[in-house]
């Protein structure tokens, strides 16, 4: 199978306590695969594993992340840093904490492209200007210009997802990237991803809203305290549910 | 009904006790407050007790064999003799045999006279300087504790009240903490020291000197605990108890003030601390505790001139054990600021 | 006979008009839905029902201490320092008064009430999930006998198999307790079902009002028909 993510028996605790049972999915090229669950299932858990930031005290216990042909779990550290953020970016729940808040929104997407490129400064500030745009951020010179907490929260959960993007990844994980948004700006977000799918970048989409997931995502992983429930394509898992869980979980979504 | 040891308090003590240095530090302040407060029994001799003859006196060495039998611990005399360039010599008097007593007179140990004990040598006035420490402690070590709890007190609510009003009392409260913090702490202790009459006893003067320390440290205390409370007040719990009808000061002293318990913790260590060597300060240079009762700072002027740290080292020994207390209260402040901590981050989500 | 009337309230702060001339009236067992998104001003609405805030011009007018409210974030509601036990007896503070046998039974019934047990007045928060919290939330407003129970987006936070129970909880407890309930959310989906007025706010001033099910159906103001497109194109649609 030529996946762009492969995950096969992860398995995640800490102590005792195991918060990611066995759990084995893929992420095709260009699609968008959504792991649903509540608080506990450890969806997010999963995501941090993939790119190797768990909180010390977390730590796999078994399990192979297969990314572009190599196994990220056995990677060395460099090689991981530049994973992150050239071939994998991240966006995360709460745009105001993911940013710094004593730099402008340029300064933080230049720092992601000096890290990963060998782009020359007017390269930089064209291309970030450019996804800047992409994100359709209505402003966006002004927004390169402004300090995270001088943006609206619709428009620094763009400036994140332009920070995920900027350096081309092949995939995006997005943690809850639209529960701290209003109705109207989460539809804004999600049709930022559908684009995005659209120019063949994989994301994998870590929710608990089965609406969003519904409209957004092609694959779903149904998540229940560690243990995958079910999973399949969106139509099949969430049109026609056979667990239980899954059933009430749709139910709840009508 | 079971007790619940799950309050984060609990949590935080656990987590306290998982650091070894930290435990050891706080091992260390146990002895040194247990000596200071069991002088008394611990120290062969009173703070005052003096002989002239043994002036600085080298350390006293304990002997067990006598003519290479094991024999219950003695002392030699000692007698004065002065060498070839007049300096003085102690020359141990085989001769005189002292053995050492136990428990006697209510003292751990202790030698008949006129055999002088000295464990840690003699000052100028031959005073045994390990029991004038013990003494010494004494004052050394419960200045800070009470000064503290004064501007602690002082802080905490002068703070709390101005973070939580805001408007013209903190504006008021705030302009007074200034006041107080514009002025350098050592100057503004001796300028408050000077204020003290010449005539008060001893007793007074510790009173003073207490005040004094509390009056120089609350300032810096309000004003950080001032910007604590200005975020707390906001949060959601205070609105709720606000709503049921629950009064001001008991919302400040019962919800708001142990929220800052992380930061208030180290502080409080931090500033017993610096207040023991503040003590340890104004004593050496003379303004402090006076003679004949002992400090640790007025131990250390003995220790100022470069003669007798040259010939009788050992009084400067006063010296390692504020270094032990203030290091001791600095890593234990440390520790529980780190042991709460954990506390105020938010949940890590799964 | 209203239960509440607010009349032509405005409050600014500095240049900022968080609420301008909104009027809303209440009958008993009327339950009302407050719509608008981030910075329309419910909020702000409701804190100066509840009293903490006072407006700058205009009326709210209520029986003393009959409204209560239930805050958005079940982590910041609870004090994390209180158990269980003093965080409910704080809102029988007007009652203090009572023997500590009283307090356990009153404290014991509102808790069946929400679905807990009596067994955790010896907890602390951080030992429940968001959903147990809320539960104690609500617990401890309606201990303090409101005839308005005020939600402030009180299950945005929650995972949505938790939203639907805390939903059916409030409709049940509602009944029991014969309370008005008045609900604030950006979500139009959530109300459908719960309330029977709605208002709806954009940059502090009512733009809409009338009976829920007539607002869903046909809504005269573009803002509430784009709220209205956007609440249910996150519905699932297979």
């Amino acid at each position: 199978m030529n996946s762009l993510l492969s995950i096969k028996n992860l398995t995640v605790a800490v102590g005792a306590k195991v918060l990611v049972n066995n759990v084995s999915f893929d992420v095709p090229q260009g699609k968008i695969v959504a792991i649903a669950g509540g608080s506990g299932s450890g969806k997010t858990t999963i995501g941090l594993s993939v790119l190797r930031l768990l909180p010390s005290a977390l730590s796999i216990k078994q399990g192979n992340i297969v990314f572009e042909g190599r196994d990220l779990l056995g990677l060395p550290v460099r090689e991981m840093q530049y994973c992150r953020g050239a071939r994998i970016g991240m966006v995360f729940q709460e745009p105001l904490s993911a940013f710094d808040p004593l730099f402008t929104v340029g300064q933080q997407l230049d720092e992601v492209l000096v890290a990963h490129t060998k782009l020359s400064r007017e390269e930089r500030y064209k291309k970030i200007l450019e996804t800047l745009t992409e994100v359709e951020l209505p402003d966006p010179l002004r927004a390169y210009k402004s300090f995270p907490h001088q943006l609206s929260g619709g428009m620094r959960q763009r400036a994140m997802v332009a920070q995920a993007i900027v350096c081309n990844p092949s995939l995006i994980i997005a943690d809850e990237p639209t529960s701290s948004l209003d109705v109207t700006l989460q539809i804004k977000i999600m049709e930022l991803f559908a684009r995005l799918k659209k120019k063949n970048m994989s994301i994998l989409l870590i929710a608990h809203d089965l609406g969003m997931i519904s409209h957004l995502a092609d694959d779903v992983i149904i998540l229940r305290q560690g243990e995958m429930v079910e999973k399949g394509l969106v139509s099949q898992v969430i049109g026609h549910p056979k667990h239980e869980y899954t059933k009430r979980l749709v139910e709840a979504f009508q | 009904m079971k007790r619940n040891n799950n309050s984060r308090i609990h949590l935080a003590f656990a987590s306290f006790r998982c650091n070894r240095m930290a435990m050891l530090c706080l091992w260390a302040l146990v002895i040194l407050y247990s000596l200071a407060i069991f002088a008394d029994f611990v120290c062969p001799y009173s703070d005052r007790d003096e002989n002239r003859d043994f002036s600085y006196c080298p350390p006293t060495a304990v002997e067990f064999l006598d003519q290479g039998h094991l024999v219950h611990p003695f002392v030699y005399g000692r007698t004065l003799t002065f060498n070839a360039v007049h300096r003085r010599v102690y020359v141990e008097d085989m001769t005189k045999k002292y053995p050492l007593r136990f428990f006697k007179e209510g003292r751990l140990f202790t030698v008949d006279a006129p055999g002088r004990f000295y464990l840690w040598g003699a000052d100028a006035r031959g005073r045994d300087l390990f029991s004038r420490i013990w003494y010494g402690a004494r004052i050394s070590l419960s200045i800070g504790l009470l000064g503290v709890s004064i501007s602690f007190i002082l802080g905490l609510l002068i703070g709390g009240i101005a973070g939580y009003y805001g408007g013209w009392v903190d504006s008021v409260l705030m302009r007074l903490c200034e006041m107080f913090m514009m002025i350098p702490g050592f100057y503004l202790m001796l300028a408050l020291r000077a204020a003290v009459p010449e005539n008060f006893n001893s007793v007074q003067v510790y009173g003073s000197v207490v005040v004094i320390l509390a009056l120089i440290g609350w300032a810096s205390l309000a004003r950080i605990i001032r910007g604590m409370v200005l975020s707390l007040r906001e949060r959601d719990f205070v609105l709720v108890a606000k709503t049921m009808g629950v009064p001001d000061i008991v919302i400040i002293c019962k919800h708001i003030l142990p929220q800052t318990i992380s930061f208030s913790c180290a502080t409080l260590m931090l500033t017993v601390s610096s207040y023991i060597l503040a003590e340890a300060g104004l004593s050496v240079v003379g303004l402090g505790i006076q003679d004949p009762i002992s400090s640790w700072g007025n131990l250390l002027s003995d220790a100022m001139e470069i003669v007798p740290v040259i010939f009788a080292p050992w009084i400067l020994l006063p010296g390692l054990f504020i270094f032990i207390a203030v290091m001791s209260f600095n890593v234990v402040g440390d520790a529980l600021r780190d042991a709460f901590d954990p506390m105020f981050k938010e949940e890590v989500s799964v | 006979m209203s239960i509440l009337h607010i009349q032509n309230v405005s409050k600014s702060f500095g240049n900022l008009r968080a609420v301008d001339g909104a009027s809303v009236s209440l009958a008993p067992g009327e339950h009302l839905a407050i719509i608008g998104e981030s910075g329309c001003g419910k909020t702000t609405l409701a804190k100066m029902m509840m009293g903490l805030i006072k407006p700058d011009t205009g009326s709210i007018k209520a029986e003393a201490h009959s409204l209560q409210m239930v805050f958005q974030d079940p982590y910041q509601s609870l004090d994390p320092l209180w158990n269980v036990r003093e965080i409910l007896k704080e809102a029988l503070w007007r009652e203090r008064a009572l023997s500590a046998a009283q307090f356990q039974e009153k404290l014991e019934k509102i808790l069946l009430a929400v679905g807990l047990t009596p067994q955790i007045l010896e907890r602390f928060p951080h030992e429940f999930s968001g959903g147990e919290r809320q539960r104690i939330a609500i617990a401890r407003a309606l201990l303090a006998s409101p005839k308005i129970l005020v939600l402030d987006e009180a299950v945005s936070a929650l995972d949505t198999l938790v939203q639907k129970q805390i939903i059916d909880l409030l409709k049940k407890l509602r009944q029991e307790f014969n309370l008005t309930t008045i609900f604030i959310s950006h979500n139009l989906r959530l109300v459908r079902h719960f309330s029977d007025k709605i208002i709806v706010m954009y940059q502090g001033k009512i733009i809409e009002e009338g009976q829920v099910q007539a607002v869903l159906q046909s809504p005269s103001h573009p803002y509430t028909q784009q709220l209205l497109q956007a609440a249910f194109f996150t519905k699932l649609s297979l």
